[in-house]
């Protein structure tokens, strides 16, 4: 038989066996490219195999530096984790101690109630024909909110519900609206002392309503006017949330109550709680060597410690405990019809990234 | 570009929005249409810087005292408190950044302690600037530089009954509506006043008298309820202000004819009931045909003026443009009186600039109050040279400029291949895939890679031929795909190309044909 020559197009090339050549090449990028299910499983292996590597070769230097350094703690510098709170988008809005919005926010209609001139006095109903357990979060709320009135509903419009809470002097107006006997709305509307400072309203979604019943080791609140903690407003849509918030409760607070709510703003989710503080202090006991040591080294182990080691709070928590977000605020009181909106989550236009937040 | 905006602390504040972008390379690719421009503070500049902040001093609104044509810029504001001041542009101040001059405020003009004002138009011709309240009170002052007289005060409704006297009682949420939406006819001398549950009517400046009163739409056939008014938002068209736009915060937007000589006093066109959602809170006319009407929730539309009917109940066209943005109520939108850009101004505090052509958000600009009106200037002085130019959309660009695709290389080659990209075409190697691997997709020639099929069905084989012929002259060209290496050699051995109805054909890629 005659050999069959090579193709003409091969003239003056070897054959290779690509195999032997082959190196092992890293597998750098993620290997979501190939199309080829086969393939790109095989790689995908390959890719994660690699990436522990990597950790495992990372973890063995940090302990070798850790090692190195003994005991000089400046040296080793902690990994931060990245979270979505530290990779925030850059908010424009966020107050950074101007002037300009420190006037703007002395003169707004909260300011008042913060520098105690009115006092509140806020009302609280539900939708027509609310459920029985909604009535245990509302006296919840009223061992919360000091000043809290609640009015039943009946079959009023909430405009003449307004009306009636401005003739009785209230200042805030709240209503609860529920879905299968749970609640999850919550309005909070600002109507102020006098039609001249007609506020903003707010509408908020309420979810992970926990009735202090139902919290373990709970505690039992008392009449006093507590504390207020807002944290997390940073922006000034955040500011002014805050401040709504804020203005539902009296502040000269009675410290002897030691009582403290918390309005606690994370990612756009502001998480209210009731506590009751307790300072304790640690006493200096002495104790017995142990056996085998000298004297004079459990002496060295008795030095005073200072107020950080020896003061300890504890907290009880109170009252009911939930979560709530902005939904929309409109300017001026309820009014979903002809209303003005300040400020309304558009979700596909403004919740673009994931580490975007508004409060 | 500059723009003036006023805010109801009281600030004025001028923004220009060229100093305010930040620069970006001209090699940097072009922005994706639906992203949306940062937004920054700089570029802000308050004019008063020296005035006290207070609401009862807040801007309500602003209007231009001159011409567009006249070189000397002034405008006039009207306080929250009444009072009106008028600003004049100090000498130097094109270069200058907000260098503006108060040159006269007047004290409460209107009669009432605590005055709710609506707004300010200036009558060039006639030599007036004139204010209106919310109880329909219209004051009439001299625009001259020096004096800022009182001339007469009318009230809009009193012509229509004697007798009535309109008085504000606090508390009273209805008498405080007695008029919502103002808005001047510069050009007839005429005011238009209207509230809720009060139809607009136009009085004459000069004489008080009310010249024309819009009637509503006939009774619901159906229910024969009378259609409920309540302007919130009045604008008077371009086309010499015969036609007058007025947005009710029942949803609608209505078109009257208030010529002169008008017989017809009921809205000649009107929006259907389901187009939008929200109180009407502004208007503003983009060219002949297209009005932009901005709602309470901060939704900007385009409405299509040609397209509306009479008809309430018609079916809502829905296909009109919208300007993405405000999260907030939009207070004012104005336009720019040469270019086409928008700007739109609200409670969300920002003030955000539009290509009315395209819809798309140049800039937006935080400022820090929640601001009440904007006055675009027409000074050219800050424009960058593409001002007038249209905003490139990347989707009108050649696709193939844009497209970047990643070389693809097959998994086994990683690393090991790289070298072969640029051999001559005559080497080549055993695999089949090793020779797709070598196509480098730029995209940045003509010179199509490996095309798909679907894309060149219309092209004949003859174009094979030129293309061959083209890539036996372009031989290390990294952008010749396998076949015309192969093409190449057959036809060095004259061989007919069998094997390319299953190889790639190899096309001269077509400028993409726009998708429309």
């Amino acid at each position: 038989m005659v050999k069959k020559k090579p193709h003409s197009s091969l003239r003056g090339k070897k054959p290779v066996n690509a195999a032997k050549s082959a190196k092992k090449t890293p597998v750098s990028r993620n290997p979501s490219h190939i199309t080829n299910r086969l393939k790109r499983s095989e790689m995908y292996g390959k890719y994660l195999q690699q990436k522990r590597q990597e950790k495992k070769q990372s973890r063995i230097q940090r302990v070798k530096e850790a090692e190195a350094l003994g005991d000089d703690k400046n040296g080793i510098k902690k990994a931060v984790p990245r979270t979505l709170d530290n990779t925030r988008e850059v908010e424009p809005t966020m107050v950074l101690q101007d002037p300009e919005v420190a006037a703007d926010e002395a003169e707004d209609e909260f300011a008042r109630y913060f520098h105690s001139e009115t006092p509140p006095k806020v009302l609280v109903t539900t939708r027509p024909r609310p459920s029985q357990r909604l009535f245990f979060f509302i006296a919840d709320l009223q061992r919360l909110i000091p000043k809290l009135h609640f009015y039943p509903r009946k079959s009023f419009s909430l405009k003449e519900i307004c009306q009636f809470a401005a003739n009785r002097e209230f200042t805030h107006v709240m209503v609860l609206s529920e879905n299968a006997k749970h609640c999850n709305g919550m309005t909070i509307s600002h109507i102020g002392a006098g039609g001249e400072m007609l506020g903003p309203t707010a509408y908020f979604k309420v979810s992970n309503v926990v009735t202090s019943q139902n919290i373990p080791n709970h505690g039992a609140s008392t009449n006093h006017i507590p504390e207020l903690n807002l944290h997390g407003f940073g922006t000034r849509l955040g500011h002014r949330v805050g401040r709504l918030l804020g203005s539902l409760f009296p502040h000269d607070a009675e410290f002897q109550g030691r009582q403290v709510v918390t309005f606690h703003n994370q990612r756009d989710y502001l998480f209210v709680r009731h506590h009751r503080y307790v300072f304790e202090e640690k006493k200096n006991i002495k104790k017995a060597p142990p056996k085998g040591t000298t004297p004079e080294a459990s002496q060295d182990e008795q030095q005073p410690l200072g107020i950080k080691d020896r003061v300890k709070a504890r907290l009880q928590e109170l009252g009911p405990r939930f979560t709530l977000k902005l939904r929309w605020i409109q300017s001026g009181t309820f009014d979903t019809q002809f209303g003005e909106y300040e400020w309304m989550h558009k979700r596909k236009e403004m919740d673009t990234t994931r580490r975007r937040f508004h409060l | 570009m500059r723009v003036i905006t006023g805010d109801e602390c009281g600030l004025l504040k001028e923004s220009i929005p060229e100093l305010s972008r930040r620069s970006t390379d001209p090699d940097a690719p072009a922005t994706p249409y639906n992203s949306m421009p940062d937004v920054t503070k700089d570029g802000v500049c308050r004019i008063d810087p020296k005035e006290k902040q207070t609401r009862e001093r807040g801007v309500v609104d602003l209007a231009w005292r001159n011409d567009a044509e006249c070189e000397q810029f002034s405008f006039a504001a009207l306080r929250k408190n009444g009072s009106v001041e008028l600003w004049k542009a100090a000498a130097e101040s094109r270069n200058k950044h907000a260098n503006y001059v108060l040159e006269q405020t007047s004290k409460n003009i209107f009669q009432q302690e605590r005055p709710n004002p609506l707004g300010l138009g200036v009558f060039c011709n006639h030599n007036r600037i004139c204010a209106g309240d919310s109880l329909g009170n219209v004051v009439i002052l001299k625009n001259d530089s020096d004096l800022l007289e009182e001339v007469q005060t009318y009230n809009a409704y009193k012509g229509s009954k004697r007798g009535e006297t309109l008085s504000y009682t606090p508390g009273q949420a209805l008498n405080a509506q007695l008029a919502t939406a103002i808005a001047f006819d510069t050009s007839h001398g005429r005011v238009a006043v209207g509230g809720r549950e009060r139809e607009t009517c136009l009085i004459d400046i000069h004489t008080g008298v009310q010249v024309f009163k819009t009637k509503n739409l006939p009774p619901d056939p159906q229910t024969l309820l009378q259609q409920p008014v309540w302007p919130t938002a009045i604008q008077f068209l371009h086309n010499d202000m015969n036609t007058m736009a007025v947005g009710t915060a029942y949803k609608q937007v209505r078109l009257y004819d208030v010529r002169e000589s008008s017989k017809i006093r009921r809205p000649t066109q009107t929006t259907p009931e389901d187009l939008l959602e929200y109180r009407v809170t502004s208007l503003c006319q983009v060219s002949d045909y297209e009005l932009v009407v901005a709602d309470g929730a901060g939704y900007i539309y385009c409405l299509d003026l040609r397209r509306l009917g009479r008809d309430l109940k018609a079916a809502a066209n829905k296909d009109m443009g919208r300007y993405v943005g405000p999260a907030g109520s939009v207070r004012q939108l104005k336009k720019h009186p040469t270019l086409p850009r928008l700007a739109a101004v609200g409670l969300d505090r920002m003030l955000r600039i539009y290509d009315t052509k395209k819809r798309r958000q140049l800039d937006c600009i935080y400022l820090k109050q929640r601001i009440n009106c904007v006055l675009v200037h027409g000074d050219d002085t800050w424009d960058v040279n593409d001002a007038t130019v249209d905003v490139v959309d990347p989707d009108d660009l050649d696709i193939d400029q844009d497209d970047v695709v990643q070389e693809y290389v097959d998994s086994d080659e990683e690393g090991s291949h790289g070298d072969d990209s640029n051999e001559d075409a005559d080497s080549v190697s055993s695999d089949d895939s090793e020779g797709n691997d070598e196509e480098a997709v730029d995209g940045s020639h003509e010179d199509g890679g490996e095309s798909v099929e679907d894309n060149d069905v219309e092209f004949p084989s003859s174009h094979q031929r030129d293309s061959n012929s083209q890539s036996e002259s372009s031989d290390n060209e990294d952008t010749e795909s396998h076949s015309s290496e192969t093409s190449s050699e057959e036809s060095k051995d004259n061989s007919e190309a069998e094997e390319d109805d299953e190889d790639v054909i190899v096309v001269k890629a077509p400028k993409r044909r726009r998708r429309q």
